[in-house]
């Protein structure tokens, strides 16, 4: 016999009796690359990519494309959605430089570069140095370069070529094509870059044309690229949304705390217009890993992955230790408690996602799959043998480009409308190129008899907020907990550990973190220094393999706070460690038969990083 | 035959480019060659010249404006004859990429003209309806045995589900959905990996079935509808069709022009050195 109180436990009033029933929660994310390079970008063509929009849907989408250095390739698994974000400056300018169109070819700069891409070889390769270092002094001819600007016919043709495209591959349901572009603003080298997307379609993106970074119509300061958004948004009735990335070029102005490059202090405007534009942040792609830096994180040993910090994006100025904190995004998290504080609103409360940033057209970053940054670095017995950049300030060899990443989205529908929504409440997560899920959730009631129907998201939003929400208030003597599960890439590497990343303000207003391991394989126990010990790993070098016979195909757990003090500012993300894999470079010693270059390590671990859930105490 | 040739619109369209090639070098009426020392200013080109001067300025040039671009016209055809002349126009690749270019876009500008009829269109819907069709679907349960459980066990494990065993005593722990509505292939190899779906098909609706493999391990299965990849009307998809006939037409209607200005010339190609 079940008594009432049994019967109301099992049967919540008001809840339907099919467990299916008003069940509206997103059942598995959506992965996506929010910023892939065409032809169309200067750069990207200039290095040899004559792969256009078409190709570059068509790939997403799974299909199989040539690329452009003539080889054949396709995705394991297509996209579930694609963001094209070309560089706004200059948009179409190489395209027609490269088909000598009489637009450019009628100046003297554009018939020039028009002649040595057509001669090819050792040529076309000067005429590209040639190109970009007269666009980066400022010394391209300015009437040429207004057809490439916004205000010119030309120009707006172009911008309705890429959304025509978007049109034609957007396909509600099953891909979804985002209307974007890309505002590379550079300040002395330092990488300002942002992309921008649009949730609407061309009807509305078609009113506008992209935001540039030249004078008088354009700015590098992000201040006007929020204006520019604002002006979108009150024109369209549309929305549109902002996200930077590669903050570990940007030599320490990226996340700033006293004031902006421009000597700017940052003021509340600032914070407010920061946070209410730039919702998510590309965490990790092809140029480095942002997540953390050992320097800022002494105590992660995991901290040290895919970090790229030489000098800036052109290694025009070498790096030093000062300039970290404004770099990465975990330092960026504990300053926006900081600022909170300070100013009432967070900057930097932002959803993580990672991006590949590939220039070749193809978001081909699979470890036994990578096209590499630009076409040039796509797969040669020579790729490894190059320095990707180079000069008295330091290098980047090309076996440290990370083949990553990728964003994976908690929208309930394959539309833009559902994943741009899903987007700005920041349910997302970034991984280094695997599709593991993760769900991540937290509140006060979870318990372990929540873990064994491993229905994780009834429950999870039933009692808890997801990634990018904000905890409640706690009741006397609450701590927060978190239910946290991941399920490995179906057909990817096992797991090795759940860690939670905890940052806080103390009351002194020094901020400060916390890294806790919270699930692990394989039945380890911690030393007596409180460490894990390491999963260990099955990587056979000679042949680029692994097997999954170490690892967990999925690890859950509930995990409460043990330090929680309810009067400090604390934000939450969870990380998650596949066991050791190949990199990348490593299938290219296999397959070409090539050395491994000096100082390259022959595994690693790949990751996904959860956006945070945050606390603020109340009043 | 004949007459299926003459209803091609693709040959009537070959035929009038022909004869605008043929008619351009038989019926020119400008000066057939000018003389090489004759530079011929027309009253079009003196106009064309005030039309751009306007489009820029937004008023007519005055008389010295337009006798300065006129100049600059002289110099220019000076320029570009003596060029002509000392034949600096050979070998120049920008040159050479310019007239293939226009030649293309000449082609091109005949596909483009033309309008596919209903049933050319449909043929092509047809031949290419793969692209086209929506996927199959499936609405199933599944029960996840593990990853090291061998057939056998998997085997008795649905025995005991057809007797009445209830499922969630089979079930090992696991994230994934046990219950999916109509999802659409490719969404199930995303949760279960490449294959998963493709596996699903031969099996009943309604009864229990397995063990089918997925990227994690054995699964029994039970479906509870499933839906043929299925191609919708035309009309409800021509958008996407008309698009890709279009470049496919212009593909073809290149390909044919080009065949056609081949065979006009007869190519002559290094004899292969015996050295060698």
């Amino acid at each position: 016999m079940v008594g009432d109180g049994q019967l109301n436990a099992l049967f919540p009033e008001g809840s339907p009796y099919s467990p299916y029933a008003d069940r509206n929660f997103p059942e598995r994310p959506l992965w996506g690359d929010s910023h892939l390079h065409t032809a169309l970008s200067m750069d990207a063509g200039g290095f040899g990519n004559r792969l256009g929009l078409d190709e570059a849907y068509r790939f997403a989408r799974g299909e199989q494309v040539t690329a452009s250095s003539g080889q054949e390739v396709r995705l394991a698994r297509p996209l579930d959605w694609l963001a094209i974000t070309d560089h706004s400056d200059g948009l179409g300018l190489i395209t027609d430089v490269l088909d000598s169109a009489p637009i450019v070819t009628q100046y003297e700069q554009g018939a020039r570069w028009a002649e040595g891409f057509n001669a090819g070889g050792q040529t076309a390769v000067d005429a590209t140095i040639d190109l970009i270092g007269t666009f980066s002094q400022g010394q391209m001819d300015p009437e040429m370069f207004a057809n490439y600007s916004p205000g010119s016919r030309r120009y707006a043709n172009i911008w309705g070529d890429v959304i025509d495209a978007a049109e034609q591959y957007n396909d509600p349901g099953s891909f979804t094509a985002f209307i974007g572009f890309e505002w590379t603003s550079l300040v002395k080298g330092g990488n300002m870059h942002r992309n921008v997307i649009f949730r609407d379609n061309g009807d509305r993106a078609r009113q506008v044309v992209p935001f540039t970074t030249q004078e008088p119509i354009g700015s590098t300061d992000p201040l006007k690229l929020y204006e520019y958004l604002e002006g979108y948004e009150a024109k369209t009735n549309g929305a549109a949304m902002t996200f930077a990335h590669n903050g570990n070029l940007a030599n320490g102005i990226m996340f700033p705390v006293d004031a902006q490059y421009t000597g700017r202090e940052i003021d509340a405007f600032y914070v407010e217009q920061r946070a209410k534009w730039e919702r998510m942040y590309e965490v990790t792609q092809i140029k480095g890993d942002g997540e953390a830096h050992p320097f800022l994180s002494p105590d992660d040993e995991f901290a040290d992955y895919g970090t790229w910090d030489a000098g800036n994006l052109d290694l025009s100025v070498a790096k030093t230790d000062a300039m970290l904190a404004g770099e990465y995004a975990r330092e960026a998290l504990k300053n926006g408690l900081l600022l909170e504080e300070r100013l009432g609103t967070n900057p930097y409360k932002f959803g993580q996602i990672g991006a590949t940033d590939s220039h070749t057209s193809l978001p081909a970053i699979e470890e036994e799959n990578f096209f590499g940054k630009h076409a040039g670095y796509e797969p040669s017995a020579e790729r490894l043998q190059h320095a990707f950049m180079e000069n008295e300030n330091g290098a980047l060899y090309a076996w440290q480009m990370v083949s990553s990443g990728l964003a994976a989205v908690w929208a309930q529908d394959n539309t833009r409308a559902s994943l741009f929504d899903a987007m700005d409440r920041k349910e997302v997560y970034a991984t280094t190129g695997p599709r593991m899920t993760v769900r991540f959730f937290g509140g006060y009631d979870f318990s372990d008899n929540d873990l064994r129907r491993r229905d994780v998201a009834a429950v999870g939003y039933s009692k808890g907020v997801p990634m990018g929400g904000d905890l409640n208030t706690p009741e006397d003597g609450q701590s927060p907990n978190f239910l946290i599960a991941a399920l490995r890439d179906p057909i990817g590497a096992n797991l090795d550990r759940i860690q939670v990343i905890k940052g806080w303000l103390d009351a002194d207003g020094a901020t400060h973190e916390k890294v806790y391991d919270v699930a692990w394989s394989d039945d380890r126990v911690a030393g007596a220094d409180g460490k894990l010990p390491a999963v260990g790993s099955t990587v056979d070098v000679s042949s680029a393999t692994w097997a999954n016979t170490i690892g967990s195909a999925e690890l859950i757990t509930v995990w409460s706070d043990p330090d929680f003090d309810p009067n400090q500012r604390a934000f939450y993300y969870a990380r998650v460690l596949e066991i050791p894999t190949p990199p990348w470079y490593l299938y290219d010693v296999v397959k070409f038969g090539v050395d491994l270059p000096e100082g390259a390590p022959t595994e690693q671990q790949e990751r996904a990083y959860t956006t945070p859930i945050w606390y603020s105490p109340k009043g | 035959m004949i007459t299926r040739i003459v209803k091609e619109p693709l040959v009537h369209f070959l035929l009038i480019g022909g004869l605008i090639f043929v008619s351009f070098s038989l019926f020119d009426d400008s000066p057939a060659r000018p003389d090489a020392h004759q530079i011929v200013i027309t009253q079009a080109e003196l106009t064309a010249l005030s039309v751009r001067f306007e489009d820029t300025w937004k008023r007519a040039p005055q008389p010295d404006e337009l006798s300065a671009m006129t100049d600059d016209l002289v110099r220019e055809r000076v320029l570009v004859n003596a060029a002509l002349d000392l034949g600096m126009d050979q070998g120049d690749a920008v040159i050479n990429r310019r007239l293939r270019q226009k030649m293309e876009f000449f082609a091109a500008s005949i596909a483009e003209a033309i309008e596919p009829e209903n049933a050319e269109l449909e043929t092509f819907y047809q031949a290419h309806a793969q692209d086209y069709q929506t996927p199959p679907q499936f609405a199933l349960e599944q029960i996840y045995l593990g990853n090291r459980v061998t057939p056998e066990v998997a085997s008795s494990a649905l025995a005991a589900l057809k007797t009445g065993t209830d499922p969630d005593q089979l079930r090992h722990p696991s994230l994934l959905p046990k219950q999916f509505d109509m999802t659409p292939m490719r969404a199930l190899d995303s949760s279960f990996g490449t294959g998963f779906a493709a596996s699903l098909d031969p099996l009943p609706i309604g009864e229990w079935a397995g063990p089918v493999r997925s990227g994690y391990g054995l699964h029994l299965v039970r479906l509870s509808d499933k839906s043929p990849a299925t191609l919708p009307p035309l009309d409800q998809v021509a958008h996407r069709v008309l698009p890709d006939w279009q470049s496919a037409k212009r593909q073809e209607v290149m390909d044919q022009y080009y065949q056609t200005l081949r065979q006009g010339y007869e190519v002559i190609l290094p004899s292969p050195d015996p050295a060698s």
